[in-house]
């Protein structure tokens, strides 16, 4: 795909009169363009947090990417504290904004809220009840804590997660003899959207074809009888001070227990015709199964491509995807699965980091904020302060309440073509006519009004800079677009900021700004 | 503060006062016919997200095969006392309905409503033999939610990238070539981005929520018009990444279907027919509302997207099942008396689909899993109702009808089949059904007949 040069910087910006020079000979395709600190922190941090802020951008400019992302795996975590008793699920979504808000552990709550994306558990539907917010603070305790470890330790935390246990029925599943078969659906989704996926892929995430240029299905429905018969024995912890029993309720204060008396006497077909005996131990099948799994092929072209997905761009190339598909197959040490390293090789990769440079980027780059990272950046951007209070209703509005995805499937899939192009966009699926404005309506709200009964803006910086429109504009662009706002967007910026409807008004002028800036597509579309 | 529940679109624009004029919308001489009312038809899919149990929506009735039924079933038998019998024309012996779908039996006995039994995606008619020994293609992925909606929303077996163009848009494509297309789309869903309604020519309305929905916070000062124009002129650039440009697409598209849209329904009234309160009801009223403003749209044809959620009972089934079925018959039913009070019952079809149908012998949650060939209704005027189409499968595990061993049937009636019959009946030239439905040809009993003018024609 040929470039258009299409990110020269308006003149009235605050650029060094080399750099700009530089970058304008760029655009002939002559001469690679500086690139200033602004752009690469500005970029780097909406890749791995909820938002720049001015203390951030300043943050990452004073050291490199490597000892950033250093400190951000040692980042304190911010913990989800324990639902009381008369707590709902709003205590959960209100803990997601303040910490997005907040937390100084930015790219753990990316990673882990990418991960909760891939590995979906929610409150819709009839098996975790919202009167059970202590699934949900659970779940997302074990996600953050695993989300710079190793994946099988991850899969095996979420295979005996009570939470996951109620959502895909894993939990009480029994191994009954007779006039009833285990039931299927962790052992079908664990496969087909946790790890391996539906059909077998080449390292660089491609699927792969057989001779007839067919796809190659990973399993089959004996594999599922396999898997679900595995998944049986297993049910919830015991409550404080009491003994468990196979069928008490609910109780999520930690992994799920084995019952060997409830677990499947049966062999068991698992995947690349390995079969478990029968009359297993279950603690040693259950991870003989998901070592099975660990060491399908598909699992780091699967994951990583995902993970790119999210953080990165909705398109990466084929080979990016193969140089992250090896760390996690090997993350230099021999260890595979190795988190931190494949979060490192996304973020550093030269694909990730080449519209550092304007001129290098693509036609197909970026990603479509979704909902609630759109959210957040806008909430970050104006300096909010909030206790999460209403901010779900926006989001539900926008198709993405916390922890209430429609289904297992996450709040849209991860292949979804954009309609009018040959390009991924998988966020688009959320993008109908009605969200489209809601999107635009909360802009209008948190600029003009009001989110949440107690969440404040603090827009001063901008009425400060406002008399002087292209400081303003300069200001936008440097905290909001990594300073790569397109020309046309600022001259226009710049002619309305600067006519007589906004004269001797700063405020007006600096939300005009705001508002203009954080609903348009150049900034809801991440690059 | 504003809270962003579901705003009643229907209960604000219609009252006020601007109304439109039909001709605004009209494209060249089809008005004329059109205007006279002799000349609409709206097709509406209900699409049951999850993969409904229809082996618990239409039970055998008779003796032995409620015996049957109740042996296999165990656990997630329904008892027999709260069924509600129904004898379908075709049929020899009697069936019966879920205990919550007293309404639909009102409707089938009543000749409004029917069901095609056992169907979904085959590409020709399939034995057991067939399928196991991998002669016969199959549907890639089955028994996948993600896949299965798709091709059910597709008509197609296999894909290898994520499909763009359904069923319903190809329909719109035949339909938008004979009838031309207006300034408003033909095809609308009230049930979200599906692709079930996108064609290659014809361009849905999509929407999870209210689409009239409008730019807030603009008062008319000079400030907030600068600043409008200037978000407009944000939304033309074209100089930008690809997906930047779709997202600009996505907006001004909306803003002005949402324009249009308030305009025509302006011209309306709020029908007294009373909907529940479920999403299902509220997507289906308004349906029937834009279905009112048909004459200020200027559409000769529609058809509609709307959707139910949570069908995907692996556990708990029967009160799950039983809640969803009960919201169910009460919108369908509501929807149809709303084609009543509309005056047009013949000219509105409604049918269902589903991802699949579950196993038929549960599991150890009190749930069953993912199948395959299922039940579906269809419900309108023109409908001829009180009957079966297709063969109802034979209720046994792993033989005959059975893919594996725990009750997952074989399609019987394909896919194509059903949707060609509602085609031919809203407009698709018979000779055009094939490029829609690329399998109908490999199925001898062709249409269904179920509504006029594809009564058991051969294609």
């Amino acid at each position: 795909m040929t470039r258009k040069c299409m990110h020269q910087r308006a003149s009235s910006l605050r650029i060094p009169a080399l750099l700009l020079m530089t970058l304008l000979l760029s655009c002939s395709g002559v001469i690679a363009a500086q690139v200033n600190n602004n752009m690469v922190a500005g970029r780097f941090l909406e890749q791995t947090s909820w938002g720049p802020t001015p203390a951030t951008l300043t943050a990452v400019e004073q050291t490199s990417l490597q000892n950033y992302l250093q400190q951000q795996f040692a980042a304190p975590i911010s913990t989800y504290a324990t639902p009381g008793p008369t707590d709902g699920l709003n205590f959960v979504q209100n803990q997601f904004f303040v910490n997005a808000m907040t937390g100084q552990d930015q790219l753990r709550q990316r990673v882990s809220f990418a991960l909760s994306e891939i590995i979906v558990i929610s409150a819709i539907g009839p098996n975790i009840k919202s009167k059970y917010p202590a699934a949900f603070t659970l779940w997302m305790n074990m996600l953050q804590n695993d989300a710079f470890g190793n994946f099988f330790n991850l899969l095996n935390d979420v295979t005996l997660s009570p939470s996951m246990g109620s959502y895909l029925n894993m939990a009480n599943n029994n191994g009954c003899l007779s006039h009833c078969r285990p039931n299927e659906n962790y052992a079908r989704e664990i496969l087909q959207l946790f790890s391996i996926g539906l059909n077998q892929l080449n390292l660089n995430g491609t699927p792969a074809l057989d001779q007839n240029g067919n796809l190659i299905p990973t399993y089959n429905q004996a594999t599922i009888d396999g898997f679900g018969e595995v998944f049986t024995g297993w049910a919830y912890p015991a409550v404080p001070g009491k003994t468990a029993h196979f069928f008490d309720l609910p109780s999520y204060t930690g992994p799920m227990l084995p019952f060997q008396m409830h677990y499947s006497q049966s062999s068991k077909v698992l995947l690349n015709g390995t079969t478990l005996a029968p009359k297993g131990n279950i603690q040693t099948d259950l991870t003989a199964a998901l070592q099975n799994i660990f060491t399908h092929p598909n699992v780091a072209p699967f994951i990583s491509q995902q993970l790119i997905e999210k953080l990165v761009t909705s398109n990466p190339s084929t080979d990016y995807v193969t140089r992250v598909a090896q760390v996690f197959n090997n993350d230099g040490t021999g260890v595979a699965g190795n988190l931190q390293a494949v979060i490192t090789a996304i973020i550093l990769d030269p694909e990730a980091r080449r519209g550092d440079d304007p001129t290098q980027l693509q036609l197909s780059d970026g990603h479509l904020r979704e909902p609630l990272l759109q959210m957040m950046a806008a909430l970050r951007a104006v300096n909010a302060t909030t206790d999460g209070v209403n901010l779900s209703n926006y989001a539900a509005a926008m198709l993405q309440p916390p922890f209430l995805s429609p289904s297992v499937f996450n709040y849209y899939p991860p292949n979804f073509q954009v309609q009018g192009t040959s390009l991924l966009g998988p966020e688009f699926a959320i993008l109908n006519a009605n969200t489209t404005v809601t999107r635009v309506n909360f802009i209008n709200d948190l600029i003009y009004g009001k989110v949440g009964p107690n969440t404040t803006t603090n827009i001063s910086s901008y009425v400060s800079a406002a008399s002087n429109v292209p400081n303003l504009i300069a200001l936008l662009n440097t905290n909001l677009m990594h300073g790569e706002m397109p020309s046309d967007m600022s001259s226009t910026l710049s002619t309305t900021l600067s006519s007589s409807a906004f004269a001797g008004n700063p405020t007006a002028t600096a939300q005009a700004a705001l508002y203009l800036t954080l609903s348009s597509s150049q900034f809801q579309m991440e690059h | 503060m504003p809270k962003f529940t579901r705003r009643d679109f229907l209960k604000t624009s219609c009252c006020t006062a601007a109304g439109v004029a039909a001709t605004s919308f009209s494209r060249f001489g089809l008005m004329n016919a059109y205007a006279q009312g002799t000349d609409y038809k709206a097709l509406v899919c209900i699409f049951l997200f999850g993969g409904n149990d229809a082996n618990n929506m239409i039970i055998p009735y008779d003796k032995a095969g409620y015996m049957n039924y109740q042996s296999l079933r165990a656990n997630l038998a329904l008892p027999q006392n709260q069924l509600l019998p129904i004898q379908p024309k075709s049929q020899s012996t009697p069936f019966a309905f879920h205990p919550n779908f007293p309404q639909m039996q009102t409707l089938f006995n009543n000749g409004q409503l029917a069901a095609v039994v056992n169907t979904g995606n085959i590409a020709q008619p399939t034995t057991r033999a067939q399928y196991l020994a991998g002669q016969v293609p199959i549907p890639v992925n089955l028994f996948s939610h993600a896949d299965q909606q798709n091709q059910m929303q597709t008509d197609t077996l296999n894909y290898t990238f994520a499909p763009t163009v359904g069923w319903g848009g190809l329909v719109a494509d035949q339909i938008q070539a004979v009838y031309g297309s207006g300034n408003f789309p033909i095809l609308v869903s009230l049930g979200g981005i599906n692709v079930f309604a996108e064609g290659l020519v014809a361009k849905p309305l999509q929407t999870s929520g209210d689409p009239t929905l409008s730019l807030s916070g603009f008062s008319g000062s000079p400030a907030d018009n600068a600043r409008l124009n200037a978000f407009q002129s944000l939304l033309t650039f074209e100089d930008g990444l690809t997906l930047v440009q779709a997202a600009n697409t996505t907006t001004s598209t909306a803003i002005q279907n949402a324009q249009n849209l308030a305009t025509a329904l302006a011209s309306g009234t709020r029908l007294k027919t009373v909907f529940p309160k479920s999403p299902l009801g509220t997507q289906l009223q308004e349906v029937a509302q834009i279905i009112q403003v048909r004459a200020a749209l200027g559409l000769p044809r529609q058809i509609f997207f709307v959707s139910s959620g949570g069908f995907d009972t692996h556990g708990a089934q029967i009160p799950t099942q039983g809640r969803l079925l009960l919201d169910l018959n009460e919108s369908m039913n509501a929807f149809y008396q709303a084609t009543i009070e509309l005056q047009i019952p013949q000219q509105v079809t409604a049918f269902t689909m589903s991802d699949f149908a579950r196993t038929f012998q549960p599991d150890s949650t009190d749930g069953s899993d993912h199948a395959w060939g299922s039940h579906q209704l269809i419900m309108g005027g023109a409908v001829s109702g009180g009957d079966f189409y297709g063969t109802f499968p034979t209720l046994a595990l792993g033989v005959q009808d059975d893919a594996t061993n725990q009750g997952r049937w074989i399609p019987t009636t394909s896919l194509d089949q059903y949707g060609a019959t509602l085609a031919q009946w809203f407009g698709v030239p018979t000779a055009n059904l094939p490029s829609v439905f690329p399998h109908l040809n490999n199925f001898p009993a062709g249409l269904l007949g179920f509504l006029p003018g594809g009564a058991k024609a051969r294609i």
